[in-house]
């Protein structure tokens, strides 16, 4: 069984934001215009969360890409009315868009805050039209949606490992955002594959889970060898 | 014994039933008010659902707002009366009485309006059935883990019993209008709420037997329906929400809201509709004991939620806990305080205070405190992620005030009309009241009494008990 | 009441319980069989006021009925819906006690609620089908009871 999961080096990480633009470019996220994203209303999957250490002048920097965090014990799920979240079998928060009605009662029991909302119809005036991603359905107002880890290319991997009659191999499927990662600071792979990298990265004395003792199992890993303080206010 | 009986009843005829033939020009205008700010409701949902369920303020990470504050709210008013009444009629007070009628048309009124918003408030209003149990194409059925689900039965369980709590009693009082109505159409809409009744001994020995499940099987649904509405929050883990009070707290400032809606409500009606002989002194003397007894409880919650949070150091309550005791919630958290403790408290703890115009005046501060609370439940939990770096804000659009204006006006032109079409007082009881105080029996001492005592003097209501 | 083909009825109306209850008993002792008298009242009477047999109802055995019923179906929605379409949860219980124990008191009340108003109507509706083509009022005024018997 297949446990997708992916580790995220926060020693790596230099805040460049290409794994923020790759995201919306690969998943038809829509972008909301300059007077709703004033509103914060701007959507990104993933988003780099910035903290800032020390007194000035000696401060100090910390990103920390923050996306969903692929609960194995996920809070989301079971508030959903409409199974719109549900659990799929290789560990993924799946979203039925089709089935949301809009409660938004996932996002308010999520404790990463990591799921976007859709307020109005996307629109995607020419020229945008013509870089929809055709594997990645575009939603509508008033649905909820998140970061998928890029299960059309998740799906693609598999279709093209069964036609050429063998297993998905480790590095098979790459997310868009780990694609454009320029100092490679996102492994994704199989956890369940002692042997992937993702599961090697996860083994990692500097690994620790995002708000871990909530213990909603999450499948992002994350690697600090700093000590890393959990951002408090 | 037997003229006194004749007259008096005579006059709680002419009182009653003389209103409902008398045109109120007062009700009219109420009744064209109301309607108009009903109709900016409709304007305003109607603009939501053309353009999308972002012209409203909400925003991450404050994802529900003003429509779940009101719902909240409106399910809260709803306790003033099927819960009430229901309470009253099991303990067999005499005094609830003249209450029950208005009592229980609030709930209905309130459950209708309240069991809109989470539809207003739904991103795709148009597949809210989604949420229904039904065997669609796939038989994919709803998610019965979700404590929307269980709000959807819990609301559903209670509207219609309260609907048809409200309708037992009043077939009767139909009856009657139908009886008094002459030829038409008048008279064919009382026919048809009345469903043939005679008032054979038969029919009312079966209305009594379904008032009396009815009202055991309501309680228990009421303080479900709370319960359940509380435990949309309580049964997430985000900070503030996550607490095992809130089930009875909630039902606790439900009622204590429901209170405060029936004290405004009767105080209204007294003066409205001249029915001092019926909602004597003496019920009011009574609801305000129940209402300052609801503060002092809904203190004691309020407390006791506070406290455990701040004991217990968690880093997110706390976070949480600071902006409502010290941050930017300060100031409603603390107008709420005084509003539902301090004023009820210090006004309703004396005799005279629990008249009329105080109650009613105690209950307008109650209404703000307790819209206040569910927006501190709501607004400050979401507003205060765990990640520090989501911490948001809230500020509602005009479609959301719009919607919540609105909402008052078709609650108050619902009210209105059944006023005008239906006794607001139900006849039939006030009349067996009456007849078990003059045999002596049960209620001698109770809320008949000062009513055959007026109505031996032979001016119709002379002098208000 | 039988039609009044063959049959003659008196109806009357009083203005004092004590009335009726002389009339009654007169139309007891010259024959009138007790099931023959129909007392109409714009308030319940006591059961002692009049010396006719005391109607029975069987609404409680039917309310009780309904919460089983209703009880049951929702127990089946909850329990049973989630069985026939068993999403995977990760771990979480897709039939879980709570919730279902939930939905399933709400369903109890619902059942009871109907089945208590339904059958309230229906025992109110079958003396009214038995006095078919009878077109009456309640007499509305104060304290009055109606007392109509058919006499042979």
């Amino acid at each position: 069984m297949t446990r997708w999961g992916m580790a995220i080096d926060l020693d790596r990480c230099t805040g460049c934001e290409a794994c923020v633009v790759a995201c919306a470019a690969e998943n038809n996220i829509q972008t909301v215009g300059e007077e709703q994203a004033r509103e914060g209303r701007a959507m990104h999957w993933l988003r780099i969360e910035r903290y800032y250490e020390g007194d000035f002048p000696n401060v100090r920097t910390r990103f920390m890409p923050v996306l969903c965090q692929q609960c194995g014990s996920a809070p989301c799920e079971p508030v959903c009315p409409v199974y719109a979240t549900y659990h799929n079998p290789e560990g993924l928060n799946a979203m039925v868009y089709s089935r949301c009605i809009g409660t938004r009662f996932c996002a308010n029991n999520c404790p990463y805050t990591v799921r976007v909302f859709n307020w109005f119809d996307a629109e995607f005036p020419a020229p945008l039209d013509s870089q929809l991603n055709p594997d990645v359905s575009v939603r509508p107002g008033g649905v909820m949606e998140k970061c998928t880890f890029c299960v059309q290319r998740i799906v693609a991997g598999k279709d093209e490992a069964a036609q050429e009659e063998r297993e998905v191999a480790d590095g098979d499927v790459k997310t868009a955002c780990q694609q454009s990662c320029p100092t490679k600071a996102i492994a994704f792979g199989d956890l369940e594959d002692p042997d992937s990298e993702v599961s090697r990265w996860a083994e990692s004395p500097r690994a620790f889970s995002l708000l871990g003792d909530l213990d909603t199992r999450p499948g992002v890993v994350y690697l600090s060898g700093s000590e890393w303080r959990e951002p408090a206010e | 014994m037997t003229t006194e009986s004749q007259r008096s009843a005579a006059v709680l005829d002419g009182e009653l039933l003389g209103r409902l033939d008398r045109r109120r020009p007062g009700l009219l205008v109420g009744s064209l008010a109301s309607g108009a700010l009903a109709l900016v409701f409709l304007y305003c949902w109607g603009y939501q659902i053309a353009n999308g369920i972002g012209v409203t303020g909400i925003n991450r990470p404050v994802f529900w707002g003003f429509y779940i504050i009101n719902f909240v709210f409106w399910i809260g008013i709803s306790h003033a009366g099927t819960l009430i009444s229901a309470i009253l009629r099991v303990t067999k007070a005499e005094w609830r009485r003249p209450v029950t009628r208005s009592a229980e048309a609030i709930t209905l009124f309130a459950l209708a309006i309240g069991g809109l918003f989470p539809l207003i408030h739904l991103g795709r209003v148009a597949i809210f059935y989604y949420m229904i149990p039904y065997p669609n194409s796939r038989m994919l059925w709803p998610n019965f883990r979700s404590p929307l689900v269980w709000d959807i039965a819990a609301i559903t369980t209670y509207i219609i019993g309260s609907a048809l709590y409200l309708f037992l009693p009043l077939i009767p009082d139909a009856a009657v209008m139908r009886d008094r109505a002459a030829a038409g159409l008048k008279k064919r809409f009382y026919a048809v709420l009345a469903l043939g009744w005679r008032g054979t001994a038969q029919q009312w020995h079966s209305l009594e037997w379904g008032i009396r499940i009815l009202a055991v099987a309501i309680i228990p649904v009421a303080v479900s329906v709370h319960t359940i509405v509380s435990w949309d929050f309580a049964m997430t883990q985000t900070p503030g929400w996550k607490s095992t009070i809130f089930g009875p707290y909630f039902v606790v400032g439900a009622i204590f809201s429901g209170i405060a809606v029936l004290m405004i409500a009767m105080a209204l009606l007294r003066r409205g509709l001249g029915l001092g002989r019926f909602l004597t002194d003496r019920v009011f003397n009574n609801l305000g004991l129940l209402f300052v007894t609801m503060s002092l409880i809904w203190g004691y919650f309020t407390f006791a939620e506070h406290l455990t949070v701040w004991y217990s150091g968690d880093l997110f309550e706390k976070n949480v806990h600071h902006v409502l005791l010290h941050g930017d919630f300060a100031f409603p958290f603390w107008t709420m305080v005084v509003v539902n403790l301090v004023i009820p408290v210090a006004v309703l703890s004396f005799p005279r205070g629990r008249r009329p115009l105080p109650t009613a005046l105690v209950g307008c501060g109650v209404l703000v405190g307790m819209w206040l609370e569910r927006f501190l439940i709501v607004v400050p939990s979401l507003s205060t992620p765990r990640l520090a770096y989501s911490i948001g804000d809230y500020m509602p659009s005009w479609v959301e005030l719009g919607i919540m204006i609105g909402a008052i006006g078709v609650f108050a032109c619902l009210y209105f009309t059944f006023t005008q079409l239906l006794p607001i007082v139900s006849v039939w009881e006030m009349r067996e009241g009456w007849r078990h105080g003059a045999r002596g029996e049960g209620g001698a001492t109770s809320g008949a009494a000062p009513n055959s005592a007026t109505a031996a003097a032979p001016v119709p209501g002379g002098g208000a008990a | 009441m039988t039609a009044a083909t063959d049959r003659r009825l008196v109806e009357a109306a009083f203005d004092q319980v004590e009335d009726v209850r002389a009339v009654v008993e007169a139309a007891l002792e010259s024959g009138v069989a007790a099931s023959q008298v129909e007392v109409r009242s714009p308030a319940p009477l006591e059961d002692d006021e009049l010396p006719l047999p005391k109607p029975k109802s069987r609404v409680l055995l039917f309310a009780l009925a309904g919460a089983v019923l209703g009880g049951l179906t929702a127990f089946g929605l909850a329990a049973g819906t989630a069985l026939a379409y068993p999403l995977p949860t990760g771990g979480m219980s897709i039939v879980a006690g709570p919730p279902v124990g939930v939905v399933t008191y709400e369903g109890t009340a619902l059942g009871l609620i109907l089945m208590t108003v339904l059958r309230v109507l229906w025992e109110g509706g079958r003396s009214e089908a038995a006095a078919a083509g009878r077109r009456t009022s309640i007499i509305t005024s104060p304290t009055v009871a109606c007392c109509s018997g058919s006499m042979v």
